[in-house]
């Protein structure tokens, strides 16, 4: 009997991961194809700042260069994008027209930065920040200066902020929020953020929403509500992102925001399977990489016909990764009515720390210029032990 | 000048000889015991192994003032003689007193004495020592017709038995302990019983400890006076040829004795304990006892002690090698005090007042225009006087009656509406002090020159190695100069010490002939560059006795007129208060280790003060928990008197239903733990003495709703609270606080801006918890934790943490490292040993005292930890060391 075909549209960091956990498990048992949209071969997206702002190199971020899938035997179609989804005939249709047969058919297809609705969001030099070919356009961009606007003060936006300004760009960051990053953060932290970007001669705007892109041709100003024109000749848009499921919906799967997975990855239609950004679990969505991780193994086990308890859902803790800003938030900060929170502050270290208790138990920590204990913090939230002496955590002693 | 100068301690009574090293490091002396004087051998005990942490001139009263004014020695003199002068003009001279110190050196004393009792013309100069000495004095002066400590120090390492009663030796005499310890362990037949209703650190040593029922010792000593007569253990020979009314005494002591179930029961004891240590006394040629404030701060301290001289009497066990009683004295000059006369009821040089032949010769010699012809007043009267309006002038030197004096809140009350109080001391604040008009700045130790007498009557030199600091001067020289300006030039015409120790001599020796104990006719004639290098040496100093005398009596003759000793009959009485439903516990109070007195000098050493650094009460075990107390609560202590704040401890060296706490704290050092406002000024007939052992109390817990601690740089204002200790530490000073009104880190900054300019602090939306560090140019100079439980820190840890200013503001703000942190109770204060360190020690196998200290190194100083090693060898369970 031949191996069973298997064929996964996307080739992001979850189709990469699936690979990575079927290859641990024997991947030539399967038949692999893998459509990309992307030119590129596998790389890690997370590292695309670090990437912008000139604290990686390029190698760095290529994590499975193409002749790892040859290596293993899996076919890479890149740059020829799946168009169709035939879900009675078991194949895909490639842009080109090419057809590719499976038995198992993976969609990881991810998101799509979200885009402003506002009037000019088609103006030339307004970007998104999202792939690697758009990081490489806003570097090429930045070597020549000026200034760039950045909507959307949470990580992405902020990540690109900082990789702009230290490729030497005026960057003004302008977030609808009344603090930067105010899902993740309090607003003291929030403050302490804006401050310590102030410093590295970025400008902040909060609590200010945009209105239109103005120019001609190519963006020149980005008009807030006030009527304030923030001029610019970089406009990067980094409010959010918006899980790619045109395939998926027109394919017939069952989708809401996102393609509608059980716990063990499968979609409304059977031997097709979703997992990553672009599916939805219990109503949940995905943008961590964390639980992603968690997904491609599950799904893996699956398809090799392991036991598998299926994806359990899971907090997550948020890194700004920015050098110099240590900034770590971990716990719902939407949620902290009736908390006791204990604070601590050092303005000589500009260091922050805020710790909410609710009877007892850690549910929420905010911690600014050392997040070096968050990832104890962080299991002292998951494990919901009871806190003898909340004031004895603030200090770190967190492993007792 | 020398590089090393021999000196003498500043402390307890047993005079110990310092050689001061100003030539190893020129920016801080070092001291070390001096082998060759005869009180110690070259040992120190912990407090004076501190001595040169307690010098210099920080916190040192340096100027004269008036009020709040600074002012020239010129205007502060002139103020005092015209008060002075006034008071005697309008009321009198038994309106003006001087309240003196067994802290003076001789030559002080001396002056002060001549002063007030041949010119003044008042009896009106009283001492400390009524405190602590003036019970021995009565009784040795009632049975040997003087104030005569009849044995020395050797007889307590020659005696085949020593009973210590009364006595914490161990902390408060820890050299002399330590003899004794040395003694016995070269010659382990020697016996050694401990009197005292605390299991005290000196009953480690003991082979019976006898735990009476608290102020039942005089019953204790009768009833041994009657069973050494009924078992035939009395030496008839020496009692009939050396006594009187012995019969009487001895018949009346069998009456009212009983049998021995009933002196044992009376004591709290068992019958056979107290037969063995009949049997022992009974059997023991050479016995020691050995006497101090347990038996001496009693109503009837006289009795007792009276009682203690009876049996070595009825023994003629007195005056010989090893058999002798010894009262030994809890001050470093009590005995040279006793010596000039420094006490109201005493005149001069051994001699009394209200006698007449002695008046006359003492007039003669000071050619002293105005006498007293009767005893002025006595410790507790006279601060009643000055309560009462009948004192209005009263000078205060060297010492601080607002925290020692019993019913201590009435002798501050007394003193604030007193007309004129001046003060002379060396430290810049004391409780009394803050009630002067006038301050005298006076020399401390190792800035002046003179004489003391420690407990075996051994006279030693205390010289100056360090200049004067600021205007101060000897006291000698203030009361000289006071005496110039009353018109006396010529009666205090002195120009140093020597000259007045010559006086003194003189005096002793003029008209003497043998009649009177005290004598120094082979020390008259020194010359300056003799009394410089006077070498230790014992009294009587006569012209063939020219290097002194260790003992007296041996020969059986006695000071009495007849020269044979008198049996006083007294009935022995229990304590002078006793507990009922209200004061349920009988609290004792005594020293300890590593304190002296009010701690204006000790509490200038950070280490004397890691050992025990805040005011507690001792409670059996049993009492905690019907207290419902835990270890280190704070109770509040109520007697009829006054009430305390303090820290409950749990002490099973204690016996249930009594307690124990330091005479030290004051309003110095802490908010309300001066042990003596709940004193009662109940005081012995005869010698006026304080029963500061025997006070009923209550104890209650104190709700609290916060501990704290605060380390700050400089004295820093507190916020409101029920409880505050303060104590330096080297650069800083640490408050232990406990409050129950809500405090807030916004208040403590806006309470501490003007010292702090950044904060780094925890805020809590509860409210429970407040950690602050503040800096002041980017030096931390506030530490600050507030929680609802106290807060426990690696204190030697964060304070070298804080000095060396190399971390991060939340690393200092946890008070420990992250690891490794002991904050286990300190041993050895010498070494900076703590528990857990010499319980990990016992651990490795080190199974004695001296392989703890080969070890560890506790215990190789000074010894004085060495009852607490022991104690620690024999407990099994070992706490949690660590935090």
């Amino acid at each position: 009997m031949s191996s069973r075909r298997l064929v996964i549209i996307g080739n992001g960091m979850a189709a990469t991961r699936l690979l990575d956990e079927l290859v641990a498990r024997d991947a030539r048992r399967f038949a692999i194809t893998v459509i990309g949209e992307e030119a590129a071969a596998g790389y890690n997206r997370i590292m695309l700042s670090p990437w912008l702002a000139g604290e990686k190199s390029r190698n760095e971020l290529i994590t499975h260069p193409r002749d790892w899938y040859e290596q293993h035997g899996i076919s890479l179609l890149s740059g020829d994008p799946a168009a169709t989804i035939d879900a009675a005939q078991q194949c895909v249709i490639t842009e080109s027209g090419a057809r590719i047969d499976w038995d198992h058919l993976i969609i990881a297809t991810g998101s799509r930065a979200a885009m402003l609705p506002i009037p000019g969001n088609r103006l030339g030099n307004v970007l998104c920040f999202r792939t690697l070919d758009d990081a490489q356009r806003m570097q090429q961009f930045a070597r020549r200066g000026g200034n760039a606007v950045v909507i959307g003060g949470g990580l992405l936006g902020l990540e690109a902020a900082y990789g702009l300004n230290r490729l030497g760009m005026q960057v003004s960051v302008v977030h609808n929020g009344d603090w930067l990053m105010n899902r993740q953060l309090d607003e003291e932290a929030g403050i302490k953020l804006a401050e310590s970007l102030r410093q590295r001669g970025i400008a902040v705007h909060v609590g200010c929403n945009s209105e239109a892109f103005v120019g001609s041709g190519n963006v020149e100003g980005l008009q807030l509500a006030d009527g304030t024109v923030l001029p610019c000749s970089l406009a990067i848009i980094g409010i959010g992102i918006t899980p790619e499921i045109s395939l998926a919906r027109a394919a017939g799967l069952q989708c809401e925001r996102a393609i509608i997975t059980d716990a063990l990855m499968r979609t409304s239609i059977e031997n097709i399977f979703a997992l990553g950004e672009c599916c939805q679990i219990s109503g949940e969505l995905f943008g961590m990489i964390a639980p992603i991780y968690q997904q491609a193994r599950v799904l893996a086990r699956r398809l090799c016909s392991e036991e598998t308890e299926g994806y359990q859902s899971e907090v997550l803790p948020t890194r700004l990764k920015v050098s110099g800003v240590d900034v770590f938030s971990a716990g719902d900060l939407m949620s902290l009515e009736d908390c006791r929170t204990l604070v601590w502050r050092d303005p000589k270290l500009s260091h922050y720390k805020r710790l909410w208790l609710r009877d007892g138990r850690l549910v929420a920590v905010v911690l600014f210029g050392d997040a070096s204990d968050g990832g104890a913090y962080f299991d002292l939230i998951q494990q919901g032990k009871r806190i003898a002496d909340p004031a004895a955590l603030l200090f770190g002693e967190v492993a007792a | 000048m020398n590089a090393v100068v021999r000196t003498t301690c500043p402390y307890c009574g047993v005079g110990c000889g310092v050689n001061v090293h100003t030539d190893i490091d020129p920016n801080r002396i070092q001291v070390s015991g001096d082998q060759q004087h005869p009180a110690n051998f070259g040992r120190l005990c912990v407090k004076g192994s501190a001595l040169a942490d307690t010098i210099g001139s920080k916190q040192r009263l340096l100027h004269p003032h008036i009020g709040e004014q600074r002012v020239s020695w010129d205007q502060a003199l002139d103020e005092t003689a015209t008060r002075l002068q006034n008071v005697i003009r309008e009321y009198g001279p038994d309106a003006v007193a001087f309240y003196v110190s067994g802290q003076l050196l001789t030559e002080d004393y001396y002056v002060a004495n001549k002063l007030m009792k041949g010119f003044i013309g008042s009896a009106n100069i009283d001492t400390n020592s009524r405190l602590c000495m003036s019970t021995a004095v009565a009784a040795h002066k009632r049975v040997f017709g003087s104030d005569t400590v009849p044995g020395c120090y050797e007889d307590l390492e020659l005696a085949d038995l020593l009973v210590i009663t009364g006595s914490n030796m161990a902390w408060t005499h820890p050299v002399v302990y330590q003899r004794i310890a040395a003694a016995k362990a070269e010659r382990p037949s020697m016996k050694i019983v401990v009197i005292d209703p605390r299991r005290t650190a000196t009953a480690e040593l003991a082979d019976l400890h006898l735990q009476i029922t608290p102020g039942s010792d005089g019953y204790l000593f009768d009833g041994l006076l009657a069973w050494l007569v009924m078992h035939l253990a009395i030496d008839t020979d020496f009692i009939l040829k050396h006594t009187d009314d012995f019969v009487a005494t001895a018949r009346s002591s069998r009456q009212r004795s009983g049998d021995l179930l009933t002196v044992a029961e009376r004591c709290g004891l068992d019958e056979q304990t107290l037969r063995t240590f009949y049997h022992w006394f009974a059997d023991t040629e050479r016995t020691v006892t050995v006497f101090s404030q347990g038996i001496n701060q009693s109503a009837s301290g006289v009795d007792k002690a009276g009682a203690i001289l009876h049996c070595h009497l009825a023994t003629g066990r007195i005056g010989k090698p090893g058999a002798t009683p010894f009262s030994i004295t809890g001050q470093p000059n009590a005995m040279g005090g006793r010596e000039v006369g420094g006490l109201a009821n005493q005149l001069a040089a051994h001699m009394d007042i209200d006698n007449a032949e002695h008046r006359d010769l003492v007039r003669r010699f000071w050619q002293a225009p105005a006498m007293p012809t009767r005893p002025g007043l006595k410790a507790v009267n006279l601060f009643d006087a000055i309560a009462d309006g009948k004192v209005k002038f009263v000078w205060i030197m060297a010492t601080n009656p607002v925290v020692s004096m019993p019913d201590a809140d009435k002798v501050r009350a007394a003193l604030a509406q007193c007309e004129t109080v001046v003060v002379s001391d060396c430290v810049a604040d004391t409780d009394t002090l803050r009630l002067a008009h006038i301050r005298l700045p006076a020399a401390g130790w190792g800035e002046k020159d003179g004489t003391v007498t420690n407990s075996e009557r051994r006279i030693s030199r205390q010289r100056a190695f360090l200049p004067l600091p600021g205007e101060s001067l000897p006291d000698w020289k203030i009361i000289t100069d006071l005496a110039h300006r009353l018109g006396y030039a010529e009666a205090f015409a002195y120009t140093c010490p020597a000259d007045i120790f010559r006086e003194h001599a003189e005096l002793s020796a003029f008209d003497n002939n043998g009649s009177r104990d005290f004598d120094l006719s082979g020390l008259t004639s020194l010359s300056n560059t003799d009394y410089d290098s006077l070498v230790p040496v014992q009294w009587p100093i006569r012209e063939h006795s020219p290097d002194g005398t260790s003992r007296f009596f041996g020969n059986g003759h006695f000071f009495t007129s007849n020269r044979r000793a008198r049996f006083i009959d007294g009935a022995p009485q229990p304590a002078a208060q006793q507990c009922d439903a209200n004061f349920p516990l009988m609290l004792n109070s005594g020293r300890i280790r590593d304190q002296w007195h009010t701690m204006t000098r000790t509490a200038r050493s950070a280490r004397l003060l890691q050992h025990i650094s805040e005011p507690f009460i001792e409670l059996h075990d049993k009492d905690m928990s019907v207290l419902g107390l835990n270890h280190g609560d704070l109770v509040q202590v109520l007697s009829r008197q006054g009430s305390c704040i303090v820290r409950a401890q749990e002490q099973s060296g204690q016996t249930p239903g009594t307690a124990f706490m330091p005479i030290h704290w004051n309003d110095v050092f802490a908010s309300r733990a001066r042990v003596d406002s709940l004193i009662a000024p109940i005081c012995d007939p005869v010698s006026g003495q304080p029963a500061f052992k025997q006070t009923p109390v209550s104890i209650d817990k104190v709700a609290l709703r916060w501990h704290a601690i605060l380390i700050s740089r400089e004295a820093l204002p507190l916020p409101d609270n029920r409880y505050w200790c303060r104590r330096p530490a080297d650069n800083w000073e640490v408050v232990s606080l406990a409050g129950d009104l809500t405090v807030s880190a916004a208040m403590l900054k806006k309470l501490w801006q003007d010292q702090v300019t950044d904060w780094a602090e925890l805020e809590d939306s509860y409210g429970h918890t407040v950690r602050l560090v503040g800096y002041r140019h980017a030096m931390p100079v506030c530490w600050f934790a507030l929680q609802p439980e106290p807060p426990r820190i690696d204190e030697s840890w964060l304070l070298e943490a804080l000095d060396r200013n190399d971390l991060s503001a939340l690393q200092l703000a946890r008070g420990a490292p992250s690891s490794g942190a002991d904050c286990s109770a300190l041993v050895c204060s010498c070494h900076q040993v703590r528990e857990a360190k010499i319980f990990s020690a016992i651990a490795d196998g080190c199974d004695s005292v001296e392989r703890i200290g080969a070890c560890t190194r506790a215990g190789t100083n000074c010894g004085s930890c060495i009852p607490d090693l022991r104690r620690l060898l024999t407990t099994n369970t070992v706490p949690e060391a660590l935090c």
